[in-house]
């Protein structure tokens, strides 16, 4: 079966059916294929890296001259072998800020986050650190490799300055193109063979809290607010904390119905943990959802509406609820206020639904 | 009348009609006209030259020769009343999901292996979708789980990359299992 003057379009659709991998085996054919694949890059299918995790490490040193080390993990799942990023010690060296300490990035590492450009994540968390290494090292990662993300769970520090940072660009996207038409810089010629990049946001992103007390203060709802979130539908804020009382949703009611609905976030999400004394039933229930459930009967939601039918299937099924064993379960209860500006609640016994 | 019927598309006195179509080493092929309609380059000259179509002195297709449109209109005859296929891709990866072929279809390929390159540049030519994006991935199935060296002996190409050059490939492509 030799191979006579294939058009590219043909060897191009070829390409289409494979997978990265093999595309990328491709390139070493020759001359024409290798020039075929660069042609092609940003039509071509990618690789997909299933889980991503970023994650702090101090090594401890054994002289108290050494400082520690600091390195931030990046595991990409199997079949992808680690990153790692260098973080400046920060603790011992008090000259220099925190803030303004670089990444150092392993020079084996560079060309594979620059690969990850040929890559899309299907999830990517971090797991909470006080230091601003794990930001870093995001933020790191997002400019070399490209942000295609389709689920993005963030763990927010004390402030949520670097999260706003990360989602800027997307909340930019607007702005970016206006720019890209209107000043010179729009490349008529070359629209086509060298379009203007436009990112791309998750999906889905969720913003997990550990910033707040169980007391919710106007205040850092209104740092929420500040996000500026584009598409709010696509967020959802997790609350990884047990103790949820009565007044927490009363507050967020409270402040939902006096903000503009489309700067909020849509979907809350909370743990549902058992966690108290419960003496009085067979199988405690969680704390989040009696709380909730304590607030939509004592509230009686005078400006909201609940979804009724969905309300009364919940609770006749809360009933059995505390006979079953919580896990994998997740409720779901829809707060209306417009039928265009739904909250949606929802409470997980399962951690990795939850993360 | 000729022109009105040309025109109606969906006429089914035209489709059982006779077509006479000319490939460029001048052999004719008399074809019935819902057939060689798959091919939406046909139908479209079909439609066009609309009153001026004279079936019987046919139409030319100076880009296939005779032995591979005769595999074509193997392909054309069992397809003529097939729907549209649908190109569905993976919306994260973007791969392209692989279609999934009746027993007829695999058969045809198996008959026709060593003519898949002349298939795909035929029904591209031709405008017959079924067939090229069914060809193309035949081809991709022949790449598949090969290495460099058999696709190049399987294809009959001349390795004219550099050891450099191949060492940048395998450098840069750090996620790449060959």
């Amino acid at each position: 079966m030799p191979i006579p003057n294939i058009p590219n379009e043909i060897l191009h659709n070829i390409l289409l059916s494979l997978d990265r991998n093999e595309i990328e085996k491709c390139q070493l054919i020759c001359q024409k294929w290798l020039q075929l694949v660069d042609t092609f890059v940003d039509t071509l299918p990618l690789y997909k890296i299933s889980v991503m995790v970023l994650e702090e490490e101090i090594l401890s040193s054994s002289t108290l001259y050494m400082p520690n080390i600091i390195h931030v993990h990046v595991t990409l799942g199997r079949n992808f072998p680690l990153l790692s990023f260098d973080g400046k010690p920060y603790e011992r060296d008090e000259n220099v800020q925190e803030s303004e300490a670089p990444l150092k990035i392993h020079e084996i590492d560079e060309d594979r986050i620059k690969a990850l450009k040929c890559c899309v994540v299907e999830k990517c968390s971090n797991i909470t650190t006080k230091s601003k290494n794990v930001e870093k090292a995001f933020s790191k990662l997002f400019e070399v490799g490209g942000q295609k993300i389709t689920i993005l769970n963030y763990q927010a520090n004390e402030d949520l300055e670097t999260f706003s940072k990360l989602t800027s660009n997307y909340i930019n996207v607007k702005e970016k193109l206006k720019s890209t038409f209107e000043v010179n810089k729009f490349d008529e010629d070359n629209f086509f063979t060298n379009p203007p990049e436009i990112p791309t946001p998750p999906e889905k992103i969720s913003l997990t809290l550990e910033i707040f007390q169980s007391n919710i203060y106007d205040q850092d709802l209104q740092k929420l607010t500040n996000l500026k979130l584009v598409e709010p539908q696509r967020y959802s804020l997790a609350f990884p904390w047990i103790h949820v009382s009565v007044d927490f949703f009363k507050n967020l009611t409270e402040f939902y119905l006096e903000a503009n609905p489309t700067t909020l976030v849509n979907t809350m999400k909370f743990r549902n943990f058992y966690a108290g004394d419960f003496s009085d039933h067979d199988e405690p229930m969680g704390m989040a959802i009696k709380s909730f459930v304590e607030f939509l009967e004592g509230r009686k939601c005078p400006k909201f509406s609940i979804n009724l039918a969905e309300y009364r299937c919940k609770k006749e099924a809360f009933g059995s609820f505390a006979k079953l064993k919580c896990s994998h379960r997740k409720d779901v209860y829809e707060l209306k206020r417009t039928s265009k500006h739904v909250i949606q609640v929802q409470f997980f016994t399962d951690n990795d639904d939850f993360t | 009348m000729a022109t009105e019927s040309a025109n109606g598309v969906s006429s089914p006195e035209l489709n059982e009609r006779d077509v006479v179509i000319t490939t460029n080493d001048n052999r004719n092929f008399t074809v019935k006209i819902g057939v060689a309609r798959v091919s939406k380059t046909i139908n479209n000259m079909i439609q066009d030259l609309g009153e001026s179509l004279d079936l019987s002195s046919g139409i030319p297709l100076p880009n296939v020769d005779g032995p591979i449109f005769e595999k074509v209109l193997e392909w054309c005859e069992e397809h003529k009343n097939a729907p549209e296929i649908k190109v569905e891709q993976d919306p994260h990866t973007r791969e392209r999901k692989w279609f999934t072929m009746t027993e007829w279809e695999e058969e045809y390929f198996r008959k026709f292996l060593s003519h898949l390159w002349d298939l795909a540049m035929a029904a591209n030519y031709l405008e017959i979708p079924s067939l090229y994006y069914y060809t193309c991935q035949k081809l991709a199935e022949r790449i598949k789980g090969r290495t460099p060296e058999q696709i190049r002996e399987m294809f009959g190409i001349e390795d004219d990359l550099t050891e450099e050059e191949k060492a940048e490939i395998r450098r840069t492509n750090v996620w790449c299992t060959y």
